[in-house]
């Protein structure tokens, strides 16, 4: 039996939630992955709601995927996870900057 | 301006030496976190003399370039690189012809600059869905607020398209998806342009090329190290060691049909293996990369490790908006640059020459659109209902349906046709049954039924591309279709040889009648022309 990387996901849109709260995924998976591909792959198997900023550069540059893994600044690109692991992923700001979910608006200094 | 990749940026900055003008510049993510440009490495064709360079791109295209928009381009190099260093960016001597423009460093300066410029009104986090007509030509565009799901009109004087690419969302295997996540290269702007009545050109020139299988090791094509091969097929029988004897090396059609017949005997897959290769050549090596190395190393990737399987997948659009050498369309006040234009590489693009056609269009299309505009009155007027309409059909996504369906699967559905018959190898057959299967897909659009929340809703997002993306779809089928003979990257099995006699002739795209039409229209041969 494949295993599983559980995800504890920050979720919060302000048009529809009154408060943030924390949704978790499993996700089956062979080996690892990086967590921005374990969004996208939550997003496109399990969850189309989500929101985070499903983009990549792939040269580790643009800084677009910087959010907080296991409380961290870290780049969701390059950030692996196993199966068995349980991680927490939480968007870069919050509240300042924030659109919904992981989205924010980024500020200046990241760019 | 429409489109915050390097040529978009450009064009605003261009654009906004004219005090008097406005410019607003509006971009589906922040300028250097979308789209492609910030997935490019940054090797700029920047050196070499214009004849020289003009050569090279007509052979390698076999003579389908439009030859004004190249000689354009070759001329305008030094000039273009000379600005890009006043705006303080870094071009730093690459190899051979080419330098090197750092991608994310340049849009990270460009955007500066435009956030400093006090008439660029920058709109990031906003999707144009559609462009508006008016009496007088283009005259604006509908626009998607995505962070508040706010529907908005935008009204100008002039409207430059610099949208990328559209290769991306179109196939089930692509470079354009770094390590697996979408860039969303899906083609909207051509098809916002053909809907417009502008003209597409040469549509069906998709370049295809080898690609590591596994999405983690697609960092690797960046490594010109990597693609030295040598190339084997699953019995370890070596295919091809010599990639450089391809013109266009592995960006080569003549290289990717031949691995596309491997792979068709059942001889796949094809990996890389350079296990057991004398150490890489230095003179392909990128000497600031060793950070970079160190991490294929860490990610467990490393080609001098382990076999790298490759397939093969899209890359880039050669096909586009037709324009001339001054980015003008066929409709007064619009402007295409970048990759969305087409003409520039013919049936086949040389590595490094897109950033080029990027940074020297892109400053040329600032500049003739803001001469269009200061000798223009006011805007011409829309028509409401065109706007009312959009809005509808956006909304209408949103709607539960009876018979709903999610937009993932159609796409993939869409993305599944297009490689079985649209793709490497192509005849009348497949095309024929590729455009009935884009017929039916379409009429599911109308059933495609998204979670109604209006704050940055990929699927939302996504479900307003795919309408324009399955027009995309059929325009390439329909232009590859009327191509009856092989040239560069278009190659049908039922018409094998080059037919210079017949078919030294752009394929051109356009509504009429609301129907797709495909017409064709000579290559203009003033300047080179094939031998014999």
């Amino acid at each position: 039996m494949k295993q599983s990387i559980t995800a504890h996901i920050f979720r919060f849109d302000p048009d529809q939630d009154r408060e943030p709260h924390y949704q978790e995924y499993r996700v089956e998976a062979e080996g690892e992955v990086s967590v921005l591909m374990l969004l996208s792959r939550i997003y496109h198997e399990i969850d189309p709601t989500l929101g985070f900023r499903n983009y990549c550069c792939g040269l580790q540059m643009c800084r677009s995927c910087l959010m907080k893994i296991d409380h961290k600044t870290q780049f969701a690109c390059l950030t692996l996870v196993k199966p068995g692991d349980v991680v927490t992923v939480e968007p870069l700001t919050y509240p300042d900057g924030h659109i919904k979910d992981l989205v924010v608006r980024f500020p200046a200094a990241t760019h | 301006m429409i489109g915050g990749g390097g040529a978009g940026a450009l064009a605003s900055i261009e654009a906004s030496e004219h005090e008097k003008l406005k410019i607003i510049l509006a971009c589906k993510g922040p300028i250097g976190q979308s789209g492609l440009t910030p997935t490019a490495n940054g090797g700029t064709k920047a050196i070499g003399s214009a004849e020289e360079l003009f050569k090279d791109m007509i052979i390698g295209g076999s003579y389908l370039n439009d030859q004004d928009l190249v000689w354009f381009m070759v001329n305008q190099i030094p000039r273009a690189i000379e600005k890009l260093k006043k705006f303080g960016i870094p071009v730093m001597p690459l190899r051979g012809k080419s330098a090197c423009v750092p991608s994310t460093e340049t849009l990270k300066k460009l955007r500066d600059i435009i956030l400093h410029q006090q008439n660029i009104e920058l709109l990031e986090d906003v999707l144009i869905t559609s462009l508006l007509k008016s009496d007088k030509g283009i005259s604006g565009a509908t626009a998607l607020d995505l962070t508040t799901g706010i529907f908005f009109v935008i009204q100008a004087r002039a409207v430059i398209l610099a949208t990328g690419g559209l290769t991306g969302e179109l196939y089930p295997h692509t470079s354009n998806n770094p390590f697996g996540v979408s860039t969303f290269s899906s083609g909207t702007g051509h098809v916002m342009a053909y809907l417009a009545g502008a003209e597409l050109i040469d549509m069906e020139m998709i370049q295809f090329v080898p690609l590591p299988a596994n999405p983690k090791c697609l960092y690797l094509r960046y490594f010109p190290e990597f693609w030295a091969g040598p190339y084997e097929n699953h019995c370890g029988e070596i295919i091809e060691s010599d990639v450089k004897s391809y013109p266009g090396e592995s960006y080569s059609y003549l290289f990717v049909q031949k691995l596309f017949r491997e792979l068709e005997k059942g001889n796949g897959p094809i990996y890389i293996d350079q296990r057991n290769s004398k150490k890489p050549d230095p003179a392909l090596m990128i000497k600031s990369w060793e950070m970079r190395r160190k991490l294929i190393k860490s990610l467990g990737i490393d080609p001098r490790d382990n076999r790298i399987e490759i397939l093969l997948g899209s890359h880039f659009g050669m096909g586009g908006v037709r324009v001339n050498p001054q980015t003008e369309t066929s409709l007064p006040g619009f402007f295409a640059a970048g990759e969305v234009m087409g003409g520039v590489h013919g049936g086949m693009r040389l590595s490094g020459y897109s950033l080029t056609q990027m940074i020297v269009f892109g400053l040329k299309a600032g500049e003739q659109a803001a001469a269009f505009t200061l000798g223009q009155g006011k805007p011409g007027k829309i028509p409401m209902e065109d706007v009312q309409q959009e809005k509808a059909r956006l909304i209408h996504l949103l709607k539960p349906k009876p018979d709903p369906v999610s937009v993932m699967p159609l796409k993939k559905a869409l993305r599944q046709v297009m490689q079985d018959h649209g793709f490497i190898i192509r005849d009348q057959a497949g095309l024929t049954e590729g455009m009935k299967q884009i017929l039916n897909l379409r009429e599911d659009v109308a059933r495609i039924s998204v979670f109604d929340s209006r704050r940055y809703n990929l699927e939302w997002i996504e479900a307003i591309e795919f309408s324009l993306m399955i027009e995309a779809a059929e325009i390439i089928m329909a232009s590859a279709l009327k191509r009856e003979e092989s040239r560069g990257f278009h190659y049908r099995k039922d018409f094998s040889k080059e037919d210079n006699t017949h078919w030294l002739k752009h394929t051109l795209a356009k509504r009429v009648e609301g129907r797709l039409k495909i017409d064709s229209a000579p290559v203009v041969l003033d300047r080179m022309r094939p031998m014999g």
